[in-house]
């Protein structure tokens, strides 16, 4: 479906400079709640478009078994085989990560209570993991057929670029009860970028000065948790260092209310990724509404909430322990013994925006987030070799040279016990500061991993345009 | 002994050079590196209804 423009009928899209629909065409301005209304007068072609799975669309699904690619078949409404070349395949790569959840708390989190709001009931879904729903529709402006996946909601077509809801509206079941609507347009986005890069001392200049090979706006799927959590806890820590370190331990009983937990409900995205992109503010969200689609692309759930409850509940319990251990003035704090006791009081179902921008650096493509409502950015970038080892080199001889003065005037005095004592807390400073510093650089390695990993790039590449 | 004072000395520069340069590439290149934390989710403070320190091994 096209919202087009009650002034000259070309599409409408979403600005997020104004918060309105906008026509490129006429330049006319709707708001997105006035222009709903409006469909509604125009009784007629609301009707046409719910039936979007209708012949008059020339709809076709076409079913791809995961295990067996040769076992394809196809359910159409033409009698003429849609071409499935640009069948988005790369979308059958469903295995959720699993590497990724660290915890594993004493208690388990087997058999959550669980009092899911107001969601209608996940079963009915088909979420097979082995199959992906393919449909092939026709683009109402040039008419080239388009294939798109299952959980995509809107996109462009990827002959004239003509934007396209292609989320039915009378699929209740996959709408979203809110939406962020993007508030960052794709100019600020890449501005924000570029000069965030430009202050980074260690960015090569062939990134700073970065091609961007593809730009796109995504609605990401969410599932937001309400949850009580109540613990009662015995815990042991330390206090003080060296021969003065002594052992305690403490009790506390706690609860706490956690409100709208966001948590993906993509298969496709990296749980890591999306994590990154928080916090969304939540009081920001409006009643959901397809026009704030038009213009981007989106994707609609396919990992249910049964599937997240788990992972939801340990992030509850990381975010409750953590409040916890600041109650007490220790250091290496860990819980011995605990009764925890939680509850899902509320699921619900959102859309939240992102910007994602690709650029290749040696020939790896490379992926960076921005959050569409703050303009917080994502991503692990290659250093410049070169830059680090000079830096490193310089670094080292001027300190080497200090430390080697520092380390002759106090190996004169080895008899003072307080002077040995000195020599080796520099020493184990030193090492720690080795070490502190490696964990740095391998976290800096692990997120460009993350930014260069082939399942952010699909994900944004396997669509539409 | 100036020997040893050099060889201390190589190995303190190196250390701190090291700590410098990873946490300078870090701010510079790894952007965005954070998750929501408790405030950004918790309606309220924690609310502690037991809270015994030190006490004996349980
Ligand atoms: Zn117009
Ligand atoms: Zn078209």
């Amino acid at each position: 479906m096209v919202i087009d423009c009650p002034a000259c009928g070309a599409a409408l899209m979403f600005d997020p400079e104004t918060g309105k629909m906008k026509c490129d065409a006429c330049d006319s301005l709707y708001d997105p709640s006035e222009l709903k209304d409006d469909f509604q007068a125009r009784g007629q072609k609301e009707l046409k478009y719910s039936s979007f799975d209708e012949a008059d669309n020339k709809t076709s699904t076409l079913k791809i078994k995961h295990d067996d690619t040769e076992k394809i078949s196809l359910k159409l409404n033409d009698t003429e085989a849609p071409a499935v070349s640009s069948s988005p395949s790369q979308g059958l790569s469903l295995k959720r990560e699993e590497g990724d959840v660290s915890f594993n708390p004493e208690s388990t989190f087997d058999n959550p209570v669980y009092d899911h709001g107001d969601e209608a009931s996940q079963e009915q879904l088909d979420l097979d993991n082995e199959t992906m729903e393919c449909k092939i529709y026709t683009c109402t402006s040039c008419g080239a057929e388009v294939a798109i996946n299952d959980v995509e909601a809107s996109t462009f077509c990827s002959f004239c670029g003509q934007p396209t809801v292609v989320f039915n509206r009378v699929d209740s079941q996959r709408k979203p009860k809110y939406i962020i609507p993007f508030s960052v347009t794709k100019e600020t986005a890449i501005e924000v970028i570029r000069k965030r890069l430009n202050k980074g001392f260690f960015v090569p200049d062939a990134i700073k000065n970065f091609e961007l090979e593809r730009v796109r706006g995504i609605y990401i799927p969410f599932w937001l948790y309400d949850v009580y959590y109540h613990d009662k806890q015995y815990l042991k820590g330390k206090v003080g260092s060296g021969k003065n370190e002594h052992t305690y331990y403490y009790y506390r009983e706690a609860d706490c209310n956690f409100k709208e937990i966001t948590l993906d409900a993509s298969r496709q995205l990296n749980d890591e990724s999306s994590q990154r992109l928080e916090p969304y503010y939540t009081n920001k969200m409006r009643p959901f509404a397809l026009e704030y689609l038009s213009g981007f692309y989106a994707d609609t759930y396919d990992v249910t909430t049964s599937e997240v409850d788990t992972l939801a509940l340990q992030r509850a319990y990381a975010l409750f322990q953590e409040a916890v251990n600041e109650t007490i003035k220790a250091h290496s704090i860990s819980v011995i013994k605990n009764a925890p006791d939680y509850k899902i009081l509320k699921t619900q179902y959102a859309m939240f925006p992102a910007w994602f921008l690709t650029f290749r650096y040696e020939d790896v493509p490379y992926t960076l987030l921005v959050n569409g409502q703050t303009e917080k950015i994502v991503g692990g970038i290659p250093y410049d070799r070169g830059k680090v080892a000079s830096s490193f080199a310089v670094l080292a001889v001027v300190f080497s040279v200090i430390a080697t003065f520092v380390m002759y005037w106090l190996l004169q005095d080895t008899d003072s016990e307080g002077t040995m004592k000195l020599l080796i807390t520099i020493l184990i400073f030193a090492g720690s500061g080795m070490i502190a510093g490696f964990s740095n650089l391998k976290k800096v390695k692990e997120s460009m991993k993350l930014t260069s990993s082939s399942a952010t790039n699909n994900f944004v590449k396997n669509r539409g345009q | 002994m100036f020997l040893l004072a050099l060889l201390l000395g190589v190995f303190i520069g190196c250390s701190v050079s090291i700590f410098i340069i990873g946490n300078k590439v870090a701010k510079s290149n790894d952007i965005g590196n954070s998750k929501a934390d408790f405030g950004d989710f918790a309606s309220q403070m924690l609310n502690v209804i037991v809270q015994r320190d030190r006490i004996s091994k349980p």
